[in-house]
């Protein structure tokens, strides 16, 4: 290379760089390491999310290119806010907004109590940001409790788009193998390779459920076995009630599973709330709400009106339970969650819990590495 | 993410004036070169992007959006700073991983060799796989990993949905549209007013007719400032112009003498 002299973007580049000092590595993933850094002039605590460019040989991957891109242009309360990029050596570091918990570990916390207000508040602001992204036309592809961030005051965040992508043009394929196998559309699982928002809607309607349950609602163990999972949860779909699914690719003959009575499993619901989650988990994607009808849902408008995001339930700080008497332990002290890590750090043997904590059951790493 | 070009960082960021570009371009350029040579030269690296773009088989906004980072690197870098035909790679590369048909490094790679190699048998390109890697964090870093652009041609398929053009006439206004990427117009003006442009001149070519509509009522109604289309329009009229005395064997010496030239006074 010919380049003895300073590229003009380098210079900005050092100057953005000296902006930010890393304070102390929040996580670990196959991708990025976390640490938590400050703004130095403003003392504001921001998230560094370095990206390892592995082999310098290929660049940038594709999940970083999509990251960038995406949260470059994205500004919305409800979706994480990318500060700064800067790249030192070979690394890309994002510089993000600190957010120091995720839904995944509200809803595990066993020792938080949600009230019906407090789900329609999450539910409220996840839909927002979801809405912006598809007003944008931008597919989130990857909804999961676990990325879905949580402010310290309160607000609910969507973070994580590596896997987001533009949707809109029907001529082009996209590929059917993305979203944590739990949160997958019957569309994709089919292997539909054009797909809209519905997808999106299809994972929060998951999360719903999960909120509402406080355990995953459709835990499949394989792509097959997810699909049988869900038939069994909502009734095999039939051509009535989803024109058009015979045609999908991977239609196999299914077995016939009744549509069971959602009321019993849902018994401490609402039936709007109910009503909802079942218009976002509607087999036929082109009649499943979309994230701007579902916020017209009554379901937000009637009583309880959703809690404050500042009153919503949170887990404890570190130091608040060690503080606290009840504590059994401690030495049990659950580490703060790499909340940008991949799903893989957790396969790869990092446990998030320390060793003498609850074997909480451990997320295998769903996720399929996506070409396109 | 094609909703919303007014919020993007491609108007509130990137948009130049005509005025900026100019004294850019002296600069850079004119120290050199005359005016001609430096639409030659515009004209030389789109082709070339074109180019490699066409044997990777990659889409029309795919090659525009090379361009249009290759054109956002050199506007404050020199062609010495980093060697061009790397830097038409490198986009090309970063481009398909922005707009989601990504291609191995190393078949870039090849088919940039390759397309070069079609230009001229003289030019040097002697880079390997990890130049063009690294190439990429130079361009990131210029761009300020500012990534989603926005170009004409989705307005003229919206626009088309109302004056219904036929084939032959849609076609020219779109080649218009490709020819514009060798102007500065992508950077001083919105895509929409490329779009309607474009247009424009294919219904010069038309004469006058739009579809089943009155092309004059058509333009007037348009919520578009009149100058900024008749100055794209200027500008394209003299591309084509300067374009008559273009010739691709001639361009790759200029290249080399001009980065000689600059290399001297570095």
């Amino acid at each position: 290379m010919t380049t003895p002299k300073a590229v003009f973007g380098e210079d900005i580049n050092k100057e953005t760089e000296s902006l930010y000092k890393k304070q102390r590595k929040l996580g670990e993933g196959t991708y990025a390491v976390v640490y938590q850094g400050q703004h130095i002039k403003t003392g504001r605590t921001v998230a560094i999310k370095k990206i390892k460019i592995g082999n310098m040989r290929s660049g940038l991957d594709m999940s970083a290119i999509r990251e960038v891109k995406a949260l470059q242009e994205l500004r919305h309360p409800n979706v994480i806010e990318l500060v700064d990029v800067f790249s030192h050596k070979t690394n890309l570091n994002l510089v993000l907004e600190f957010l120091d918990t995720d839904l995944e570990i509200v809803i595990k916390d066993k020792s938080l109590f949600f009230m019906p207000a407090d789900i329609k508040s999450w539910m409220m602001m996840a839909l927002r940001g979801l809405d912006h992204c598809h007003k944008c036309w931008l597919l989130h592809r990857d909804l999961k409790p676990n990325n879905l961030l949580i402010a310290s005051d309160g607000q609910l965040k969507l973070a994580d788009f590596g896997l987001a992508r533009e949707f809109g043009d029907v001529k082009r394929a996209m590929t059917s193998q993305t979203v944590t196998r739990w949160y997958r559309a019957p569309e994709l699982l089919l292997g539909a390779s054009n797909y809209t928002g519905a997808i999106d809607i299809w994972a929060m309607g998951c999360i719903f459920a999960e909120l509402l349950l406080r355990t995953p609602y459709l835990p499949g163990e394989s792509d097959i076995d997810q699909l049988t999972v869900i038939f069994k949860a909502r009734g095999t779909p039939t051509e009535d009630d989803w024109p058009g699914m015979s045609k999908l690719p991977a239609v196999f003959k299914f077995d016939k599973h009744p549509r069971p009575q959602f009321s019993d499993l849902f018994r401490g619901s609402s039936e709007d709330a109910v009503g909802l989650m079942n218009q976002m988990l509607s087999f036929n994607p082109s009649s499943r709400v979309s994230a701007a009808d579902a916020l017209n849902h009554p379901y937000f408008t009637n009583l309880p009106r959703p809690t404050k995001p500042a009153k919503l339930p949170r887990p404890k700080k570190e130091e608040e339970e060690a503080a606290d008497i009840d504590s059994t332990s401690g030495a049990r002290k659950r580490q703060l969650h790499d909340a940008f890590s991949e799903d893989g750090d957790v396969f790869g043997g990092k446990a998030i819990n320390t060793a003498d904590g609850p074997a909480a059951p451990k997320r295998m790493d769903m996720r399929i590495s996506s070409p396109a | 993410m094609a909703a919303n070009y007014w919020e993007s960082s491609q108007f509130q960021r990137f948009l130049l004036t005509r005025y900026e570009l100019a004294e850019i371009e002296s600069i850079h350029m004119l120290q050199h070169l005359t005016t001609v040579d430096v639409t030659h030269l515009k004209i030389y690296f789109s082709n070339l992007m074109l180019r490699i773009g066409k044997r990777l088989r990659a889409r029309q906004e795919t090659i525009a959006t090379a361009i249009i980072y290759f054109k956002r690197f050199y506007i404050n870098n020199s062609l010495y700073d980093i060697d061009p035909y790397l830097m038409a790679a490198t986009c090309m590369y970063l481009a398909c991983k922005t707009e989601e048909c990504p291609h191995h490094i190393k078949h870039i790679w090849g088919e940039s060799k390759a397309a070069i190699a079609e230009v001229s048998a003289d030019i040097k390109f002697q880079y390997e796989i990890p130049d063009i890697a690294e190439c990429e964090s130079y361009l990131l870093e210029e761009m300020k990993f500012y990534l989603v652009v926005y170009h004409p041609y989705q307005v003229l398929i919206d626009l088309n949905e109302h004056i219904k053009l036929p084939k032959s006439s849609l076609q020219a206004a779109w080649s218009i549209i490709n020819d514009s990427y060798c102007t500065n117009a992508i950077l001083i003006y919105p895509p929409h007013v490329i779009a309607v442009a474009s247009l424009f001149l294919s219904r010069v070519i038309d004469q006058g007719i739009l579809g089943d509509l009155d092309a004059q009522q058509w333009f007037a109604d348009l919520n578009v400032d009149i100058t900024d289309i008749l100055q794209v329009v200027n500008d394209m009229i003299e591309l084509y112009h300067t374009w008559k005395s273009y010739a691709d064997d001639k361009i790759p010496d200029l290249v080399q003498k001009y980065i000689a030239d600059l290399a001297a006074v570095a």
